[in-house]
């Protein structure tokens, strides 16, 4: 017993004085090792969105993304890890978006497609051609010979992660500036449309000496969840605060945002 | 025995490489170019410097009973260490090397040194004894990065050598290749060391 307790506690010793000189260790490098990763972050955020001046990394729904800001805090930029079923497993992507929700960058993190034929979705040829889409618009790319399975894979899973991605963290993007005069507008009803995130988004909006009165939404087909959320308060917000930019309705950004470029769209006219 | 003895047996005539056959899961892994080779001879180097000095200090306090966990210990702290350093200075070779850092916590030239040599030998005679193998091992995997490097890309070190003209040898950066560099040094070692009655 005693002998057993005599080298436990040598054991123990040994083992403190490691821990301390590890704790050392570790207290003068980390401090170095997360400097350089956050200067890689930046690096690459700056390579694919030139006015990134800050970058943070931001959790939401258990996602993690790299969201780049510039000098005005606008989001300028989104960097997202994103994943879908291929023909041999999961394939893992990289996907760089901007403050417009299009994708200026599609990497191939990992995948284990056919060498050869679905592997060709690792190619920058391949790849180039999802940049610059969006929501909206088709996602049916030229496929790859041989490996129908892997290229559909591709495009409904870039696709989906886009939204993804643009749900959770698209809040901030830089909106546009309005265009429009409101005071100057003649009497009378105009009528516009935006894209929501599923359909294009139809308004009607009446406007009585420089003022608007009325914003109707006619048509649309977004999630009835979020849409109607949407409905309920952006066309209030508008006739409200006299202005066409305002906040968007919480959880409901991307039809909120339909129904402000509809707005606009039918007063640009 | 003397110092200088312990310290160059290490190179040739005990070489762990070529003449124990140690360590080898890291010697073919990482040996496809030069740099590499270097990077991971020093990074085992210093480790195992380190823990024959360490071990033979504490050779009389460690009780022969628990020694091998002591020794895992103790080499264990260094390599965490050295895997902390290098993340931090040369984050480049740390990614390159990657999992083979971790992974020198369980080479079998440290923990065997540390067993059949600095727990049984002075101080002095262990430093020397780490410093011989921990330069025989890095001379070695330099010179396999080497060969490997220059014949499957044309270029030392980076450095173009065989002219852009070389049509590259590519089956030495994959891991038969690594098997076939290693078999004929070892049969070149094993020829220099018949023919100088070393054996």
């Amino acid at each position: 017993m005693k002998e057993i307790l005599r080298l436990g506690f040598i054991l123990m010793l040994i083992c403190a004085v490691a821990a301390g000189a590890l704790a050392y260790t570790n207290q003068v490098t980390s401090a170095i090792i997360e400097k350089r990763i956050q200067e890689e972050k930046i690096a690459l955020m700056q390579e694919l969105f030139p006015d990134v001046k800050e970058t943070e990394d931001k959790t939401v729904d258990g996602r993690t993304a790299t969201v780049g800001y510039d000098e005005g805090g606008n989001v300028v930029g989104i960097l997202a890890e994103g994943k879908t079923t291929g023909y041999g497993g999961d394939i893992r992507f990289n996907l760089g978006i901007d403050g417009e929700g299009k994708i200026v960058k599609l990497t191939i993190v990992s995948h284990s497609e056919t060498a050869g034929l679905g592997s060709v979705i690792a190619e920058d040829s391949y790849r180039a051609q999802y940049e610059g889409l969006t929501i909206g618009d088709s996602f049916n790319v030229d496929r790859i010979s041989g490996a129908t399975i892997s290229s559909r894979a591709m495009e409904s899973g870039v696709e989906s992660e886009l939204q993804e991605i643009l749900l959770r963290f698209g809040e901030g993007f830089a909106a546009p500036a309005p265009a429009v005069n409101i005071e100057e507008l003649a009497n009378g009803t105009y009528t516009g449309s935006g894209e929501g995130l599923y359909s294009t988004i139809t308004v009607e909006v009446t406007v009585a000496e420089g003022k608007i009165t009325d914003v109707q939404v006619v048509s649309g087909s977004d999630t009835e969840e979020y849409f109607a959320q949407a409905k309920n308060t952006i066309p209030q917000r508008i006739v409200d605060e006299q202005k066409i930019d305002v906040d968007v309705a919480s959880g409901a950004t991307f039809s909120s945002k339909g129904i402000k470029d509809a707005v606009l769209n039918a007063l640009q006219q | 025995m003397n110092v200088m003895n312990e310290l160059t047996k290490g190179v040739f005539r005990e070489n762990p490489i070529f003449r124990l056959v140690l360590g080898m899961c890291p010697t073919l892994a990482v040996t496809t170019l030069a740099v590499n080779g270097l990077g991971m001879g020093l990074s085992t180097a210093a480790v195992l410097v380190s823990s024959n000095f360490v071990i033979a200090v504490l050779r009389k306090v460690i009780p022969n009973k628990i020694r091998i966990p002591a020794f895992i210990i103790i080499i264990a702290t260094f390599v965490t260490m050295v895997d902390m350093l290098l993340n931090a200075y040369t984050p480049e070779l740390h990614s390159q090397l990657g999992i083979f850092v971790p992974l020198i916590v369980v080479n079998c030239i440290i923990l065997g040194r540390a067993e059949a040599f600095a727990s049984k030998n002075p101080v002095a005679d262990s430093l020397a004894d780490g410093l011989g193998m921990g330069l025989g091992f890095t001379l070695s995997l330099t010179l396999l990065g080497s060969i490997r490097e220059l014949l499957a890309s044309g270029t030392l070190f980076g450095a173009n050598i065989l002219g852009a003209s070389y049509e590259p040898f590519k089956l030495f950066a994959s891991p038969p290749g690594a098997f076939i560099a290693l078999g004929l040094l070892m049969a070149l070692m094993n020829m220099l060391a018949k023919k100088y009655k070393l054996e």
